[in-house]
C-alpha cells in the first residue's frame, strides 16, 4: 500500500512538469538533461537537453568553481543561452586544474533546479584537434610541416606542443586502398614515391606518453614532380673508428661530388621550418668518392640527422634520406672482461667493465644486455644466453669439468643494434659436485664406523693403564700380602716426600731382593721392608730378574737410614 | 660564469640520469660526482647577481611531496621523470631571448635533454609494452605541468627579465637535484626487481 502511495507521488511529481506548466504559472521548471562538455584543443562547449520540450522562453545559465574558489560564479558565454549549448572558452582556465560546473533553466522568476555536472581536469577531458598541415612536393618524395594542433597562444596543449607526434596516412589518389601509415616528425620527409603522381594523407596528432590520440586533419593531395635527372644518394650509413666517423653511401653514377650536412635532431621536436639550420659537415664537402672520413670531434655528445646531395657541376640531386645518428651509438663498445668462480655444482659469472672504459665507452650510460656464450671445454656444442646482469650463475653442472665462457656486449636500443667483439674465453673447472660429495659423506661415515673398534682399544688400553697405575691389579706375593695393610698403602698414595722418593729407591732392591726371596724363603725382617714401601713390586720385580741373591738385607737397613 | 656553471651542473644531471641500467654502483658514483659539483654550485652562486635577484624569489612549489620518488612505482617514477626533462625542454627551447646565455650553451642543454627524453621515451614505450601500468602517473604529470606553469606565468609576469631567468635557472637546478634522487629510486629499484 505505501510502496503504491510512494509510486504515485513520484509520477506526480515526475508528471508534474508535463501535466501542470501552465496551471502553475511554471513555477516547475525542470533541469536540463543529458549534459555533456565537449573540449577539443582550446574551445570548450557544454551541450544538454531541455528537460521539458514543450516549454518556450526557457534560458539556461551555467556556474562553474575552481578549487580556489568558494563559491559558484557565472560561467562566461553560458548565461541566459537559448539553444541548447554554449561556448566558454572565453573563460581562462588552469587546464590542469578540477572544474565543477553546473546548470539549470530559467523562465521569468522561476527557476529549476541545479544539474551538477561531475567535476573534470580539462586537459584530461580534451580532445587533440587535427594539425594543420603544409606540404611541398620533390619528385620521389614530400616535405611536410605540421602545425601543432590548436592556436599559437592555446593553452590546453602550450606545455605539450613539442611531446607530439604525427600519424600520417598517404595513399596514391588512384588508388586509396592502399594505404600506407608512417609516424612523423613536425618537419620530416615521406620517402619511397612514385614521381609525378598524386597523393593523398591526413594526419593525426598524438600525445604518446598521455595516450592521447587527436583528431585526423582533412585530407591533402599533392602531385610530385618529374623525375629529377640526378637521384639522391642511397642507403646512407654511418660507423665510428677510434677517432673519426666514416660516412658511406651509394650512388648508381660516378664522376660526381658529394656533400654532406647535419643536424641538431631536438629541433625536429620543435615546430616550425628548420631548412636553414642543417650545417655542412666540414670535411664531407665536394668529395669525389662515395663516403667520407670526419673527427668525432665535430659531433659533441647528442642525436644528430645527416643528409648527403650529389652534384654533376651543372646540377645538384635532391637531399638523400636523413640518416638519424646518436654519437653514443657510434661509439665502439669494448668487449666485457670475465670471470668465473665454481661454486659448488654451479659456475658464477663477473661481467667486468671493458679494461679501457676510461676512454669513452658507453657503458656508463647504456643498460647494455650481454650475451653469453657458453659450451663445456671437451664439446662443440655451445649455448648462447642472452642476461643484463652483470653477475649470475650457470647451475646444475657436471662436477670436475672444465667450461668455458665468452661474451659479448649489446645495445638494444629502438632500431640500433650494436655489439662489441667477443672477450676473450675464459675457462674454469666446476669443484666436486653433489655425487662425489656423497661419496665423501659415505667415507666419513666408514672412517668413523672404522674408527669405533679403534677408540674403544685404545680407551681400553688408557684405562687399563690408569686401573694398573691406581688401582694395581697384581698382587704381590702371597707373601707380601700378608704385611700389606691399606694404611701403608694410603700412605703411599697420598704422601710425596722426599723421604718417601728415597724409600723407594732402596724399596726397588728390595724388590728384586723379594723376587729373590720368592725363591730363597727370607726372614720375617724383611718381609717388613717390603710391605712399607712397595706398590710397584711386580715392575721392578719384572726388571731386575737376576739382580744378586746374595744382597745382605743389613746393607739395605743402611742405605734406607 | 653562473650561467655556464649553472650548464654544466645541469649536463652532469643528465648524463647521470640517463642510468637506468642495472648498475647501482654507477649510479652511486655518479651521486657523489653531483653531490660535488652541487657543491661547487653553491659556493659559486654567491655572487651578486644571485643578491640582486633575491627580492624576486618567488615559491614555485616543487612538487616534490606529492610526487615523492618513494612512494611510487618505477613507471610513476618514470612517466615524472620524463615530464620534467620534456617541460625544461620546452622551457629551453621557446626563442624566449635568454639575457646573457651563451647560444652554445644552450644548445649544448638542449641536445642532451633531448638524447635523454629520447632514451625515456624508448624505455617508458618497453614499460607500458610489458605492462600497462601508467595509470595514476597521470595525475603526477599534471603536477608537473602545473608547477611548470606557474614557473611560465613568473616568467612572462616578469618580462623575461635578467633576474627572472637568474631565479627561474636556481629553480631548475634544484628541480633537476630532485630528479635526480628520483633517478637514484629507479636505479634501486632497477635493480632490485
Amino acid at each position: 500500500m505505501l510502496a503504491l502511495l510512494g509510486a504515485m507521488a513520484l509520477v506526480l511529481v515526475a508528471g508534474a512538469p508535463w501535466v501542470l506548466p501552465a496551471a502553475a504559472g511554471g513555477t516547475n521548471l525542470e533541469s536540463p538533461r543529458d549534459v555533456e562538455v565537449y573540449i577539443v584543443d582550446d574551445s570548450f562547449i557544454l551541450k544538454w537537453n531541455r528537460g521539458s520540450e514543450s516549454l518556450s522562453n526557457v534560458t539556461f545559465s551555467v556556474d562553474y568553481q575552481i578549487p580556489e574558489m568558494d563559491d559558484w560564479t557565472e560561467l562566461p558565454g553560458c548565461q541566459y543561452i537559448t539553444s541548447t549549448q554554449c561556448d566558454f572558452s572565453s573563460l581562462q582556465l588552469n587546464v590542469y586544474d578540477e572544474l565543477k560546473l553546473r546548470i539549470r533553466a530559467e523562465k521569468g522568476n522561476n527557476t529549476s533546479p541545479w544539474y551538477e555536472v561531475d567535476s573534470f581536469i580539462p586537459f584530461h577531458k580534451a580532445q587533440i584537434g587535427p594539425p594543420e598541415v603544409h606540404l611541398e612536393a620533390e619528385d620521389k618524395a614530400i616535405i611536410i610541416n605540421i602545425s601543432p594542433p590548436g592556436t599559437k597562444d592555446g593553452v590546453m596543449w602550450a606545455m605539450d606542443s613539442s611531446s607530439f607526434i604525427y600519424n600520417l596516412v598517404i595513399w596514391k589518389n588512384s588508388s586509396p586502398a592502399e594505404e600506407r601509415t608512417e609516424t612523423v616528425y613536425p618537419t620530416d620527409k615521406i620517402y619511397k614515391l612514385s614521381p609525378e603522381t598524386t597523393y593523398c594523407l591526413k594526419v593525426k596528432a598524438r600525445l604518446r606518453m598521455q595516450r592521447k590520440v587527436g583528431l585526423y586533419s582533412p585530407v591533402y593531395c599533392i602531385n610530385t614532380t618529374v623525375e629529377n635527372k640526378l637521384p639522391p644518394p642511397e642507403n646512407i650509413q654511418i660507423d665510428g673508428n677510434n677517432q673519426n666517423y666514416i660516412l658511406k653511401w651509394d650512388y648508381k653514377y660516378e664522376n660526381l661530388t658529394f656533400q654532406a650536412q647535419w643536424l641538431h635532431a631536438y629541433l625536429k621536436k620543435i615546430p616550425g621550418k628548420h631548412a636553414d639550420k642543417w650545417k655542412q659537415i666540414p670535411d664531407c664537402e665536394n668529395v669525389k668518392t662515395t663516403q667520407c672520413v670526419f673527427p668525432q670531434s665535430v659531433f659533441s655528445r647528442g642525436i644528430y640527422f645527416i643528409r648527403v646531395q650529389a652534384s654533376n657541376g651543372n646540377s645538384t640531386s635532391l637531399w638523400s634520406e636523413e640518416k638519424k645518428f646518436d654519437t653514443e651509438i657510434q661509439t665502439i663498445i669494448l668487449p666485457p672482461v670475465i670471470n668465473l668462480k665454481p661454486v659448488n655444482d654451479s659456475l658464477r659469472v663477473y661481467i667486468g667493465a671493458p679494461k679501457e672504459s676510461e676512454n669513452k665507452s658507453v657503458d656508463e650510460d647504456y643498460p647494455l644486455i650481454y650475451e653469453i656464450i657458453f659450451w663445456e671445454n671437451t664439446s662443440n656444442i655451445q649455448n648462447k644466453i642472452v642476461e643484463k646482469k652483470t653477475d649470475f650463475t650457470f647451475r646444475n653442472l657436471k662436477p670436475l669439468t672444465v667450461y668455458c665462457v665468452r661474451a659479448r656486449a649489446l645495445i638494444h636500443y629502438e632500431k640500433w643494434n650494436k655489439s662489441s667483439g667477443f672477450s676473450d674465453t675464459v675457462c674454469e673447472k666446476t669443484k666436486p659436485g653433489n655425487t662425489s660429495k656423497t661419496l665423501l659423506i659415505i667415507a666419513v661415515i666408514c672412517a668413523v664406523l672404522l674408527s669405533i673398534p679403534v677408540v674403544v682399544y685404545v680407551v681400553k688400553v688408557v684405562l687399563r693403564c690408569v686401573k694398573y697405575v691406581f688401582f694395581p691389579s697384581s698382587k704381590p706375593p702371597s707373601a707380601v700380602d700378608e704385611c700389606f695393610s691399606e694404611h701403608l698403602l694410603k700412605n703411599l698414595l697420598l704422601s710425596t716426600s722426599a723421604e718417601q722418593i728415597e724409600r723407594c729407591f732402596i724399596i726397588e732392591n728390595t724388590n728384586a731382593i723379594a723376587a729373590v726371596e720368592e725363591t730363597n724363603d727370607v726372614d720375617e725382617d724383611y718381609k717388613k721392608y717390603n710391605s712399607q714401601t712397595s706398590q710397584d713390586s711386580g715392575n721392578y720385580s719384572n726388571e731386575e730378574d737376576n739382580s744378586g741373591s746374595g744382597i745382605s738385607e743389613e746393607l739395605l737397613l743402611q742405605e734406607t737410614l | 660564469m653562473i650561467k655556464k656553471q649553472f650548464f654544466e651542473i645541469v649536463l652532469v644531471l643528465l648524463a647521470s640520469s640517463s642510468i637506468f641500467s642495472l648498475e647501482l654502483k654507477l649510479v652511486l658514483f655518479q651521486q657523489r660526482r653531483v653531490n660535488r659539483e652541487s657543491l661547487k654550485l653553491l659556493n659559486k652562486l654567491q655572487t651578486s647577481s644571485i643578491q640582486q635577484c633575491l627580492p624576486h624569489r618567488k615559491n614555485f612549489l616543487l612538487p616534490q611531496k606529492s610526487v615523492n620518488p618513494h612512494q611510487y612505482q618505477k613507471g610513476h617514477a618514470l612517466a615524472v621523470l620524463h615530464e620534467m626533462l620534456q617541460q625544461i625542454f620546452n622551457l629551453f627551447r621557446a626563442n624566449i631571448p635568454l639575457d646573457g646565455w651563451e647560444e652554445s650553451h644552450k644548445e649544448k642543454f638542449l641536445i642532451e635533454l633531448h638524447q635523454q627524453l629520447e632514451y625515456l621515451e624508448a624505455l617508458i614505450g618497453l614499460e607500458a609494452e610489458q605492462k600497462s601500468g601508467t595509470l595514476g602517473s597521470e595525475n603526477l604529470r599534471l603536477q608537473v605541468k602545473m608547477y611548470f606553469r606557474r614557473i611560465l606565468d613568473y616568467l612572462e609576469y616578469q618580462e623575461y627579465s635578467s633576474c627572472a631567468w637568474t631565479i627561474v635557472q636556481v629553480e631548475i637546478n634544484r628541480c633537476l637535484l630532485f630528479v635526480f634522487r628520483l633517478t637514484g629510486k629507479l636505479s634501486t629499484q632497477g635493480t632490485d626487481s
